[in-house]
């Protein structure tokens, strides 16, 4: 058996960009993915219709640098926030830096337990922004077209099968040892895909 | 999936011959808790006044302790009890421990109204610790009985022409008092004693109709639960100062009961996984969300007690704001107020940020502990700036020995309700999924 060779219709020079590899079952995935990982493959994913836990350690993925974006995001929503209530109510620093010191009864201009919800909502505001936009960025998200879309066997990596795909820019790549390698671990069918 | 499920049967998971230990253990600390009492209580003093109250005779008592701490305009008339006496320690320490009881309640209780799946692997222990309920309600006895009270609660015998506590005599009166207070140990109790008894059962007949049932019944007994700890944290504590009130302050007990059960959970299942038990069963995937509740119930104490603050701060009107006052004017206070706000929410709440230090075990115990710690201190900070308005350093050995006392008690209820059925809800349905709980 050989690979299915799928190509982007009116491409001019047509080369392959995605080896695409369609398994039964999350175990077999998963026994799989061990082998990928355990091959020395750097750019290549999985995809299921729903979470399997441990595939990120079969995956061999590096812990996402996302929670030390979010306490950044937090802290800085923290500190912002104190500080925009100093600078806006208790400074007159000079003309060019003058804030707006108004009395609310009778409490010092610059005092910690009123400033405390202000800072603490930039906080949670800043830190669920850096998740949001965080996760965004580091998934590369939003994007319209990827390569995978154009196999009909890929939408079922939202039903009921399980997937590998290599990318071009991994350093192992090339669609033909690549397909008979995926082959060898139990794959249904392994696709190439070409724009 | 990633896991085989764990098969449950080859688990050691009974308390099997740690209950006599747990229960030597605890007589041990309740002989050297009552004996430390006596003698340093004898060497302190603290027993040359138990009998009904000697204040009570209003022009004398009050011009002799010398108040101008009472809200404005009151003069000498005060809402609190401002001489050390035993039950002052005493109190602390009940409330902690009924603080955490009432935390494995809630646990339980929570656990069957979300119909939770993860929570299940613990639930028994949480049920095992809630059962400990009648114990307290033994430890609290001592606290109702005319001469405790006589000592703790100003308005049993308020000064003559105190308007602020006539006003509220029709609530705060001694038989009314004890009616609320039985009422509030019949709800645990009983609630405690059935979710208990029923899941225990489950354990032999698999009956999948008690998850049902419990989860039924769940509803209704949380909110008899929130009634009860609200008002039973009205009367034990805030009403050692009558004059003052909060509303929040129900809810800020309970924030801390909440936490300080996690840390007990997480104490106890990692004493028994040293010991053999529940090696398992019980995963770090648990573990990090005992830790993760920690996180989150730190965060929600600072949350409640900065409300209860800020309010009072911001309104500034004097018969709310004697409460803080009386906890800010002395450096011993003022300095416990920090110790609360960096100690009681800051460290633990950078310290429990990471996933590791919520799956390691060492960090764990060491994160529950200072928890515990704080917790008490919390306690502490309610009930001891009454004496003197604030104005008296009143710890003695006494703080320390009645709570070593106590928690010797508290370990023999733990063993006496845990040993002889097994540590897990093993007839429970949800038991499976517990058992390969992953955090994603």
């Amino acid at each position: 058996m050989t690979a299915n060779i799928i190509t982007a219709s009116g491409a001019r020079n047509p080369e392959p960009v995605l080896v695409l590899a369609e398994f039964e079952t999350p175990k077999q995935l998963m026994s799989a993915a061990e082998k990928v990982r355990d091959g020395g493959f750097n750019h290549w994913d999985c995809h299921t219709p729903y979470p399997v836990h441990g595939l990120d350690q079969a995956m061999g993925v590096r812990p996402t640098l996302l929670p030390w974006v979010v306490l950044a995001a937090g802290a800085t929503g923290c500190i912002g926030g104190l500080a925009m209530q100093w600078f806006m109510n208790a400074t007159d620093l000079s003309i060019l830096f003058i804030g707006y010191p108004y009395l609310v009864s009778g409490k010092p201009f610059w005092s910690i337990p009123a400033n405390i919800p202000v800072a603490f909502e930039l906080t949670i505001l800043l830190s669920a922004f850096g998740a949001f936009f965080g996760m965004l960025i580091f998934n590369g998200l939003p994007r319209f077209h990827r390569p995978h879309f154009r196999s009909e066997r890929f939408r079922r990596a939202t039903d009921d099968r399980f997937f590998i795909a290599i990318d071009k820019r991994d350093r192992h790549f090339d669609p033909e040892s690549n397909a008979a390698f995926l082959e060898g671990l139990g794959a249904n069918s392994v696709e190439v895909i070409e724009e | 999936m990633a896991h085989t499920p764990i098969d449950i049967t080859t688990e050691n998971r009974s308390l099997g011959t740690l209950a006599s230990g747990w229960i030597t253990a605890g007589a041990l600390l309740a002989v050297i808790g009552v004996l430390g009492t006596l003698l340093l209580g004898n060497l302190e003093g603290a027993f040359e006044d138990l009998g009904p109250a000697h204040h009570s005779s209003g022009t004398e008592g009050a011009a002799a302790e010398g108040h101008s701490q009472g809200p404005g305009g009151h003069g000498e008339s005060h809402g609190f009890i401002s001489e050390w006496s035993i039950y002052h320690p005493y109190l602390v320490s009940a409330c902690f421990f009924l603080t955490i009881t009432l935390g494995a309640l809630f646990f339980v209780l929570v656990h069957h109204i979300t119909r939770a799946g993860w929570s299940t692997a613990l639930r028994r222990i949480a049920e095992g610790i809630s059962r400990n309920f009648v114990l307290m309600l033994i430890l609290f006895i001592p606290i109702l009985m005319p001469g405790g009270m006589d000592h703790l609660y100003k308005w049993l015998n308020p000064d003559p022409g105190d308007a602020l506590i006539g006003v509220k005599e029709s609530y705060l009166n001694y038989d009314w008092f004890l009616i609320r207070i039985a009422a509030y140990f019949v709800i645990w109790i009983g609630v405690s004693t059935y979710f208990h008894r029923k899941s225990v059962a489950q354990d032999s007949s698999g009956d999948e109709s008690l998850t049902v049932h419990l989860g039924a019944l769940s509803p209704v007994a949380v909110i008899l639960f929130a009634l009860s700890i609200t008002f039973a944290a009205f009367d034990l504590l805030m009403s050692l100062d009558a004059h003052w009130f909060s509303t929040i302050f129900g809810v800020y007990i309970f924030a801390g009961s909440v936490l300080s059960f996690h840390a007990v959970l997480a104490l106890t299942v990692l004493w028994l996984q040293s010991r053999g038990r529940l090696t398992r069963a019980v995963t770090p995937e648990h573990l990090q969300d005992v830790g993760k509740m920690m996180f989150a119930f730190t965060v929600f104490w600072a949350y409640i007690a900065f409300s209860q603050y800020m309010l009072i701060w911001y309104a500034n009107i004097p018969e709310e704001t004697v409460w803080y006052l009386r906890r800010q004017s002395t450096w011993l206070w003022g300095f416990w107020g920090w110790l609360m706000v960096l100690g009681h929410f800051l460290v633990p709440f950078l310290f429990l940020l990471s996933r590791h230090i919520k799956r390691r075990k060492t960090t764990l115990v060491v994160g529950a502990i200072w928890v515990l710690a704080m917790h008490w201190c919390d306690m502490y900070y309610l009930v001891m700036p009454q004496i003197n308005g604030g104005g008296e350093f009143p710890f003695r050995m006494l703080d320390v020995t009645i709570l070593i006392a106590m928690g010797g008690l508290y370990l023999i209820g733990m063993a006496l309700a845990l040993r002889g059925n097994s540590l897990v809800a093993e007839g429970d349905p949800k038991l499976p999924e517990s058992l390969v709980f992953e955090n994603v």
